[in-house]
């Protein structure tokens, strides 16, 4: 990357759209957020702006604002009052958004982001408000014309807007990840980023290293993934040196990113901004939100995933990395949380969870937050591999069997057959057999070749059908070849 | 059959069988049939489909089931939404618009069994003083079919004095209820804002705009006003169902008055003012000077606020989902530009514009801060006034009916409004009711009532016309 040695600091904000996923839109009693809904089969009157109708607020809405709010100990509004934004386009149903302007619910904040290191930095959060969604201009599917879907259109979004805090597209993309990850901790939203429930959007400008004014800012519209955004960033940085270096000046612009050709260019130069003509929506009078009200919601909340990681680095003894990587899901701290504490192995826990829970859920095809593996089996399958009565591998192909069901451990591994055999004298057996049968090997082991054991080892587990365990046959081949290598001393002293 | 009975008359018409519902409405129909074609006060009305609902009444009348209005007919102005129904606001673009659901206050009519009657004509989208707006042509006024009945609500007014209809639906924006109320002879009610519920009701200035009734007698409006009112889930800006505001009805009175604001006014119109002063004196009323706002800077800031709010309302209107789309654009701007420049007429695309212009600066001193606070200054002003006297009494309209060919440019168009205004910027209730007849003309007055006292100002109205007989003139047709 060429800012990297450059003399150019890039400097970044982030605007983050998070759809809310309340039951019912922001400003209608309509069904929110079914993805799989027919076209405009999710739209009612209020939603199409039909004459005569009006919005009413949808609290719930209200009260995921103030949770977020809370979880980045931003100011909150006393007050909750909604403006008009105006333009025309096909899929806005009135000719103007209701937003919030003049008085966002969330004020200034800040999120915590951390890094793989354990250091932590504070980024700003300028704001946060509420507004309605629009619904969606279809380009592809008719020829010479356009469809237009409703369904969308008043879904319940918080905008979210930082300061330009951030320094490079990695970090950018870092914060990205560990606000989707808050979101869905606070229950806010899916975050299912292909589904458009977070998108993002990134102002972009560089500066002289040391230098604490700011440079020109582009704006780059839709990065609709942790890699798009990085990627764009990466690309606009590189393309604003050069633009710089080359003693030109870059032009204020809001820019597209095009993930297939990894580039970004201009669609509408910032001058040309549209006037939008805020003005307070006349139909919803402002709302006051009592100290009640705040105070109820900030004690309905969940502990923060940074309170988490940090109490699981010091109660637990875990590395900075595994406890950020548990505490990126809710379900993942809870399951991590509950296992310790019936085993009481907080390393092994966090080493299968983070292993072979997510390894499964992922060849699973399971959606991210789906874990039906419950902390019984999960402690019961550590304690089982602990006692030695559960191979490792066995219990790796468990954590599959156990996905999706409720069943008991031990009830598995006895139906299946797959209890683990400590038996030294079957074992033995097992490995006189191997060892008899392979005797040119055992001498070719015997004059050095250690590495032949994992063939002997794996020899009695095919005999065993997996079940032995294996530490114990390798004691018993060990006791084998090194009563073996005394007799041919013996019989060399001959 | 006297056109002009009172609900309570006809209820009890009904009731007793003296007449049927059926025979009742279609007595309406002939009538109107007969002369509206003078008047011009409906722009829709299906025969068929009143008489369907006139028997249904009739059975239910049988079976001893009826509500308050039951078989009684009502018109509602075309601003508000009837299911199944042409409600175009009388306006080209939604010339073919048919409304999916009821408006609140409609259904609540159709509840207590009241017959819809049809749409009565209005100015485009409710602007306009003399009702000569409408895409559906003017509205002439009863009393002298060469004069305007007002505006915007004067489909309602006429149809009311005319008896066609015992009671019709209006808005009130600026006066829209009450000046035509006074060129017409009838009794205008505008409730507190929030009182009736405006979902349904197609929006001009949300902030302002507040449904009411054209009847020929208080005590109508206030039955009317028993059925239409209470809280809607459905609009965010109707009064909490848990509202302990109210002003409770009281006699006799301190009522405010300004004769400074008649200054000037014609003699005749001063004269008739007077004589209501004196009745209600003589009815144990007392009279106290007030101040009022200058009504110059009112009527600027509710230009300003109306205009500014329509310009975003009307926003909608763009051909995409309903209404009148202009044929084969090539564009989106095109769909756009053509749709709305050949749908709205001249005076609303003025409010347009100037509503558009008036908010286009973001800079924190533009138009419609200032007007915003200008309205405040007037709202703390009635405030204040209302800690001194019970209701104020005002004329309604600086003068009688004007003809249809008089050329009034906009600004005196404007300057209609100027008695009634202020109420809307406040949100008040206040009541027009006749007061007189200048050269065989009907004039009006209106007692404005503290936020929430509507009951007072209908109880003083109804006091007023137990003791008077300008409510019972009927023009000539």
């Amino acid at each position: 990357m060429s800012n990297m040695d450059s003399n150019w600091e890039a400097v970044i904000g982030l605007e983050v759209h998070v759809q809310l996923n309340t039951r019912t839109k922001l400003f209608s009693r309509t069904r929110n957020g079914d993805v799989s809904a027919a076209p405009n089969q999710h739209a009612n009157l209020v939603d199409l702006a039909y004459p005569g109708t009006l919005p009413v607020l949808n609290q719930a809405a209200l009260t995921h604002a103030i949770r977020f709010g809370a979880a980045i100990d931003g100011s909150l509004a006393r007050v909750c009052s909604f403006e008009r934004k105006h333009y025309f386009y096909p899929d806005l149903p009135k000719g103007y958004q209701i937003s919030q302007y003049s008085q966002p619910i969330v004020g200034s904040g800040v999120f915590s982001l951390w890094f793989e290191d354990g250091h932590t930095k504070a980024v700003r959060i300028r704001r946060a408000h509420l507004e309605e969604d629009a619904g969606k201009s279809i380009h592809d599917r008719l020829p010479d014309s356009t469809v237009l879907d409703f369904n969308r259109a008043g879904t319940p979004l918080l905008e979210i807007v930082t300061e330009p805090d951030l320094r490079t597209p990695s970090e950018a993309a870092m914060f990205l990840r560990q606000l989707h990850a808050l979101v869905i901790w606070l229950g806010l939203g899916s975050g299912n980023l292909y589904e458009g429930a977070i998108r993002c959007d990134a102002n972009v400008s560089l500066r002289s290293q040391g230098n604490n004014s700011f440079g020109t800012a582009c704006e780059l519209k839709n990065l609709n993934s942790f890699k798009f955004l990085k990627n764009a960033l990466r690309y606009e940085i590189e393309r604003q040196d050069n633009v710089l270096s080359s003693g030109a000046s870059v032009r204020r612009e809001t820019r597209s990113y095009d993930p297939m050709s990894g580039t970004t260019k201009s669609i509408r130069k910032k001058e040309q901004q549209r006037e939008y003509r805020y003005f307070p929506d006349p139909d919803l009078p402002p709302i006051p939100i009592s100290e009640t009200t705040i105070s109820e919601i900030k004690t309905s909340m969940p502990e923060l995933p940074a309170n988490v990681r940090d109490r699981f680095v010091r109660n637990f003894n875990l590395t900075p990395d595994k406890a950020y990587r548990l505490t990126l899901e809710k379900p993942l701290a809870e399951l991590f949380e509950a296992t310790v504490k019936s085993c009481k192995d907080p390393q092994a826990t966090a080493n299968w969870i983070l292993g072979e829970v997510i390894a499964t859920r992922k060849r699973k095809q399971y959606r991210a937050h789906d874990i039906p593996i419950s902390a019984r089996q999960l402690s019961q399958l550590i304690e089982r591999v602990k006692g030695g009565t559960l191979s490792f591998n066995a219990a790796k192909e468990l954590v599959g069997r156990l996905w999706g069901t409720n069943q008991d451990l031990d009830q598995i591994i006895k139906t299946h057959d797959i209890t683990q055999i400590s038996d030294s004298d079957q074992i033995s057996h097992w490995a006189t057999r191997v060892v008899e049968e392979n005797k040119e090997l055992i001498s070719k082991l015997l004059n050095g070749e250690e590495k032949l054991y994992e063939y002997f080892i794996g020899q009695v587990m095919k005999l065993s059908h997996g079940k032995a365990n294996p530490q114990l046959v390798r004691q018993a081949l060990e006791r084998l070849v090194s009563k073996k290598d005394k007799h041919n001393s013996s019989e060399n002293d001959d | 059959m006297d056109p002009y009975q009172s609900l309570k008359q006809l209820r009890q018409l009904l009731e007793s069988k003296q007449i049927t519902a059926e025979e009742l409405c279609r007595y309406f129909l002939d009538r109107i049939a007969q002369f509206d074609q003078k008047t011009n006060s409906f722009v829709s009305i299906e025969p068929e489909n009143v008489l369907a609902e006139a028997r249904r009444a009739d059975k239910t009348i049988d079976q001893g089931i009826n509500g308050q209005l039951t078989g009684i007919p009502v018109a509602h102005k075309d601003n508000f939404c009837v299911q199944g129904q042409q409600t175009s606001c009388c306006s080209k673009l939604l010339s073919t618009f048919i409304a999916p659901y009821d408006a609140t206050i409609v259904k609540n009519i159709s509840v207590e069994g009241g017959i819809y009657f049809g749409k009565t004509n209005m100015d485009e989208f409710a602007m306009g003083t003399s009702n000569q707006t409408s895409a559906w042509g003017p509205v002439r006024n009863p009393w002298d079919l060469s004069r305007v009945p007002g505006g915007s609500s004067g489909g309602s007014a006429a149809a009311v004095a005319a008896g066609f209809v015992p009671v019709a639906t209006g808005s009130d924006t600026g006066g829209s209820i009450r000046q035509p109320a006074s060129f017409c002879g009838v009794t205008g009610f505008k409730p507190t804002y929030g009182r009736l519920s405006r979902y349904g009701m197609i929006a001009f200035a949300s902030s302002l705009d507040q449904a009411g009734t054209l009847t020929r007698t208080a005590q109508d409006a206030s039955t009317m006003f028993q059925i239409m009112q209470g809280h809607d889930p459905r609009d965010a800006t109707s009064e909490s169902s848990r509202s302990n505001k109210r002003v409770s009805v009281k006699h006799p009175l301190t009522i405010g008055y300004s004769a400074s604001l008649l200054n000037d006014l014609d003699s005749d119109i001063i004269a008739r003012i007077e004589a209501s002063r004196e009745t209600l004196e003589r009815l144990g009323n007392k009279f106290e000077d007030v101040e009022v706002f200058d009504q110059d800077l009112a009527l600027s800031s509710y230009y300003i606020i109306s205009c500014a709010e329509a310009s975003s309302n009307l926003a909608r209107f763009d051909g995409i989902r309903y209404g009148t789309r202009t044929k084969s654009p090539s564009s989106i701007q095109e769909l756009y530009e053509n749709t709305r420049s050949q749908g709205f007429g001249d005076e609303v695309k003025r409010r347009l514009l100037a509503g558009t212009y008036f908010l286009s600066n973001n800079s924190p001193e533009n138009y419609v801060q200032k007007a915003q606070k200008l309205r405040r200054m007037v709202y703390e002003l009635y405030q204040e006034l209302f800690q001194k006297v019970d209701v104020v009494l005002a004329p309604s309209a600086p003068s009688t009916a004007f003809r249809l060919d008089e050329q009034l440019d906009s600004t005196d168009m404007y300057r209609q409004d100027r008695f009634t205004v202020p109420v809307n910027l406040c949100g008040l209730p206040a009541i027009s009711i006749p007061c007189g007849l200048v050269n065989g003309l009907p004039i009006g007055m209106q007692f404005i009532g503290p936020q929430y006292g509507d009951e007072l100002i209908l109880d003083v109205a109804y006091r007023f016309q137990n003791e008077t007989s300008w409510h019972l003139q009927r023009p000539r047709l």
